[in-house]
């Protein structure tokens, strides 16, 4: 284990090692809060590598899901720069950012947001008919994605008749429908009891080290910190420690 | 301010809108009542002010001849308080070279104001003793011809022609309707006018001096009436009664009470609709903010708030909604009475008006919508006060929407189709969230009900005259003629060139029995085989006249249970016989009536070859020429141009048509406020849903053109449920119009079907627009992030 500090150079870009999945510069992010002005991240600067399971902890108000939410695109930083796969987030129009979400960005919420009205299948299908068109395909893919998940018997299930665990399984799957280069999980765990958390981050490692995705999670839970490549501690908006683990545990290991 | 209080308006405030929408709907609710109510209740004021202050007479007897001292003996009679005794005759009335008016002409005292059924003097002023020749005139056939104090008018009299200077214009309590009998269903100051002389003169002009064939009387004890008639006409006897009216059957009085009655029903039964709509619709709107706002129920519960608090919470946000709306309404609906009360008593032609403040129209909308409101947000509340806090707060409500596996409907579907992504979202959300379907539905049908129930009124009013008098009415000269009539007299009509043809009538009036039921029925003969007049026969097309055999009106059918095929016994004054139904035609406009074939009325008259009428059809645009024509005739006593009835049927209608286009402007906003609010609840209700398929990458565009495609498809679900329920009440509204004058018969027009569904659908993808604006505004991250 490696413990650098902020100031140290393995937080700043352009560091060797694997091709960078996403590059975040001297962001700030502001928000007005009635009369005075919130910043929620303060420069920070961090590279995703390609491949990397990277897990950001911190308090509340940390920064941690308004840094996620920049690199999905669900906001613009108020300075610095983020970029995805070399192109700069803040350049991006309304239209061209709905379509990075559609094509490279895969999210995993921590309420699972699955669509009441639509099966697990369909969810899964929902998110895949964006990019492909093929109606065999997706149906193979769906099948091949709730295998991989383990829920092919629950394919026409509700989401009101899964459990917790099988609702944020199937997330999972509709995330990695459009194989995403990144994956983006806020608190997967938070509402789910411990077993079914080690499931589903087990799933999640899987997921990301088999197809060499980059997967940022972000938890209150410094335990899960142990699965992670590397891990970023936010701080009032910027970053206070960072620890890479150059032997991630098991997910099945940790315990809360 | 406790905390629940201000919970409750922050709860309002959050959701304005929608608060808005569910107020407007009671508002127009309880000012539609209050309205109607408050015009009705000033009429009636208004009404039995004009017969207090003018006397109106509790009863006439009227005999052949009496001399005028008799009215001093009923004087002395027990029970009563004032008589007046009168000569009332009807004669033709020239005017410019025309008998087209039948003129009643009434004497009243010379030298003092009558004592019973006193005028009023709108213009111009009473006579004096020293007045000659003079006549006042009743308002309505003052207006209608343009008359005023100074013209003149000359009447056809035993003596000749006699001219008469109009001294004044009156109204008269007699003849606020100026119907000429109780059978004039179509009172017209074209045809029938009123008009008051000095009796002396009148009784000169007549040969009748120191004569009188007419009594008013009032009593002192309303109670005892009938003993004061049983002596007047034994007092009377003598003299050979004709007839005996007592004020409820008095012909403009009945003709009021009957237009006040339906206006009752009206002011009872729409604004009874529109409150249920109501609601209906604060029901389902509570109970889905209910549904929505299940986290925080269970927070306050765990937060400690009784469930008693929660139970009133959402219990005082629905008595919000009814308080503002309904005082809204009340205010509004003071106002409009006041001015409907001035249109109406200015089309009854009520002279004096009175306006008094009745509490309890506005304190019953108030209640009502009150109580309405909070039996419809009682089963929402007690719902959400029954959850379980921690329950209420772990469980998605998004999610539990959906239960069960997909619909049968949707299986069977998807072996045959296919439907794209942006149809196929909208379809499948329909048909799984059955719960909301059904509310959205039920929410689209209600604005319907009252579009119909307006447009069918609308609707079924024009029908009703083009059947009459398109379909059944195929005449355009409808001639009353002297029973001595030479049958020559039709013989020339037939022969002038104008004429296409004519066929002989004998009217009358009899008493018709049926299993033990008995109604008093015109009864019109007409050649067996007329072309000139079209039963209406539905339900028996082959029904035909002669042998015995007669058709019914629908009124008189209905009164007296009788259909085709029953035997029914007519009773009139030359005799009784007994006839087979053969029919029963649905014609709309007309009194109680029985059809026979002419020679089976002549029969039963004992007077065989007589008529008494002439229908007359003539070449185009020749009708009312030949009208003139016709009074040069000897014998015709009065003719009915088909033209100037249908223009007055329409003169007749124009204010229920202007008060049914009102109600349909009120019934078009609240049809907008309930699926405006409906639609809205959809949408808003599922942010989360939206904001997670935006972030999925779904495009605004593509988003939006969904969520107005599911409430369409859902608004075009609701049509069939919508057109049958509207048709179902505006059956049951217009149906309780129906009098025996008036059969209405519902007739909602295609176009009217397609203009209501075309601005439903309207109304719902205008309504969608709104609440995707506030979707597209809204924060994904944070959406995403929440239950709701």
């Amino acid at each position: 284990m490696t413990t650098v500090t902020p100031d140290a150079p393995a937080a700043a870009p352009a560091a060797p090692g694997p091709a960078i999945a996403a590059r975040l510069v001297e962001v700030h992010k502001r928000f007005p809060l009635g009369q005075v002005e919130v910043a929620a991240l303060q420069g920070v600067s961090l590279d995703i590598r390609a491949g990397e399971f990277l897990v950001i902890l911190g308090p509340s108000g940390s920064g941690k899901t308004t840094l996620l939410n920049l690199l999905g695109g669900l906001d613009a930083p108020t300075d610095g720069k983020v970029a995805v796969d070399g192109h700069d987030l803040g350049g991006l129009a309304d239209r061209e950012l709905t379509r990075y979400r559609r094509e490279q960005v895969g999210f995993v919420f921590q309420f699972f947001n699955l669509i009441p009205t639509l099966t697990a299948a369909e969810n899964i299908e929902f998110a895949l008919e964006l990019v492909v068109r093929d109606g065999q395909r997706v149906a193979a893919r769906t099948a091949e994605l709730l295998d991989q998940v383990d829920l092919a018997e629950r394919a026409d299930h509700f989401p009101s008749r899964l459990s917790g665990g099988e609702q944020q399984r199937v997330a999972i799957a509709r995330a990695l429908a459009k194989d995403p280069a990144l994956l983006l999980c806020d608190e997967p765990t938070g509402n789910l009891d411990f077993r079914t958390g080690i499931r589903v981050l087990t799933l999640l490692r899987e997921v990301t080290a088999a197809q060499g995705r980059s997967c940022v999670l972000v938890t209150h839970n410094s335990v899960i910190g142990d699965m992670a490549d590397r891990v970023v501690r936010l701080r009032d908006g910027m970053i206070e420690e960072e620890i890479v683990h150059e032997r991630p545990k098991d997910p099945a290991e940790i315990r809360w | 301010m406790k905390k629940r209080h201000r919970l409750v308006l922050r709860g309002l405030l959050a959701q304005k809108v929608q608060f808005t929408a569910l107020a407007i709907i009671v508002l127009l609710g309880t000012a539609l009542f209050v309205t109607m109510v408050t015009a009705f209740d000033n009429l009636d004021d208004s009404y039995q002010h004009t017969y207090a202050e003018l006397r109106f007479a509790d009863y006439t007897v009227g005999v052949q001849s009496a001399p005028q001292e008799t009215a001093a003996s009923v004087r002395q009679l027990d029970n009563v308080a004032a008589v007046e005794g009168r000569v009332v005759l009807d004669t033709g009335l020239l005017r410019e070279g025309s008998h087209s008016v039948h003129a009643r002409l009434i004497g009243l005292p010379l030298d003092r104001r009558p004592a019973v059924n006193d005028v009023l003097v709108e213009q111009g002023a009473y006579w004096t003793p020293q007045d000659h020749n003079v006549v006042l005139v009743e308002s309505h056939f003052a207006k209608f011809h343009k008359l005023a104090p100074g013209d003149r008018l000359t009447f056809a009299t035993p003596r000749g022609e006699q001219e008469l200077r109009i001294l004044g214009v009156v109204a008269s309590p007699e003849y606020l309707i100026n119907a000429a009998s109780k059978l004039d269903i179509l009172p017209s100051a074209r045809r029938f006018g009123v008009f008051f002389v000095p009796q002396p003169q009148l009784q000169a002009l007549f040969g009748l001096e120191g004569q009188i064939n007419d009594v008013a009387v009032t009593v002192r004890n309303s109670g005892e009436r009938e003993a004061a008639i049983a002596a007047t006409e034994a007092l009377l006897q003598p003299y050979v009664l004709t007839q005996t009216v007592r004020q409820e059957d008095q012909p403009s009085n009945a003709a009021l009470q009957l237009d006040l009655q339906g206006g009752e029903e009206l002011a009872n039964i729409l604004p009874t609709l529109v409150l249920i709509v109501a609601a209906l619709s604060i029901f389902i709107t509570l109970s889905r903010m209910v549904e929505a706002q299940r986290e925080q129920v269970g927070l306050f519960m765990a937060m400690g708030y009784s469930r008693g608090t929660v139970l009133r919470h959402y219990l005082a946000y629905a008595a919000l909604i009814a308080l503002v709306g309904s005082l809204a309404g009340v205010a509004l609906g003071l106002w409009l009475g006041a001015g409907l009360t001035g249109v109406y008593a200015d089309t009854l032609g009520i002279p004096l008006i009175e306006h008094e403040f009745r509490p309890q129209p506005p304190i019953t909308a108030i209640v009502v919508s009150l109580v309405i409101a909070l039996i419809a947000g009682l089963v929402p509340a007690w719902r959400s006060a029954r959850m379980q806090p921690a329950a209420a707060m772990r469980r998605d409500p998004q999610v539990a929407l959906v239960r069960g596996s997909i619909p049968w409907v949707e299986r069977a579907l998807r072996l045959v189709l296919t439907p794209p992504l942006t149809l196929r979202i909208p379809l499948r959300a329909i048909f799984r969230t059955r719960v909301r379907t059904l509310y959205t539905v039920a929410g689209v049908s209600f604005a319907m009900v009252l579009l119909l129930t307006s447009a069918g009124m609308l609707d079924t009013m024009t029908s009703m005259l083009d059947r009459q008098y398109e379909q059944a009415e195929r005449w355009d000269l409808d001639v009353s003629l002297r029973p001595t009539t030479d049958a020559a007299v039709r013989q020339t009509v037939a022969a002038w060139p104008e004429v296409r043809s004519v066929e002989p009538t004998l009217e009358g009036f009899g008493q018709l029995e049926h299993a033990g039921q008995s109604v008093d029925v015109l009864v019109m003969a007409l050649p067996t085989d007329t072309q000139l007049h079209r039963f209406q026969l539905p339900g028996s097309r082959n029904a035909s006249l002669g042998d015995g055999r007669a058709i019914l009106s629908l009124y008189a059918s209905r009164e007296l249970d009788a259909a085709a095929g029953d035997r029914v016994t007519l009773t009139t004054p030359t005799g009784t016989t007994t006839l087979t139904v053969a029919g029963v035609t649905e014609e709309s406009l007309g009194t109680s009536g029985l059809f026979l074939g002419l020679a089976d009325a002549q029969r039963l008259a004992g007077t065989e070859g007589i008529h008494n009428g002439m229908l007359i059809a003539t070449a185009a645009g020749q009708a009312e020429r030949l009208a003139e024509r016709l009074y040069d005739l000897p014998g015709v006593e009065r003719v009915n141009v088909k033209a100037h009835t249908v223009e007055d049927w329409n003169q007749m209608l124009r204010l229920a048509q202007t008060m049914t286009l009102i109600l349909l402007g009120a019934a078009l906003l609240m049809a907008g406020a309930i699926v405006f609010n409906t639609v809205t609840v959809n949408v808003l209700e599922r942010q989360r849903e939206l904001a997670t398929m935006r972030t999925l990458g779904q495009t605004r565009g593509r988003l939006a053109l969904m969520m107005v495609l599911e409430n369409v498809l859902v608004g075009a679900g609701a049509l069939v449920p919508g057109f049958l329920l509207g048709t179902a009440v505006a059956y049951y509204v217009t149906h309780s119009f129906s009098s025996d004058v008036l059969t209405m018969n519902l007739w909602i027009a295609p176009s009217s079907y397609a203009a209501i569904g075309i601005s439903v659908l309207l109304i719902v993808a205008l309504s969608v627009l709104p609440a995707i604006r506030r979707v597209n505004r809204m924060d994904l991250a944070e959406v995403t992030k929440v239950l709701i």
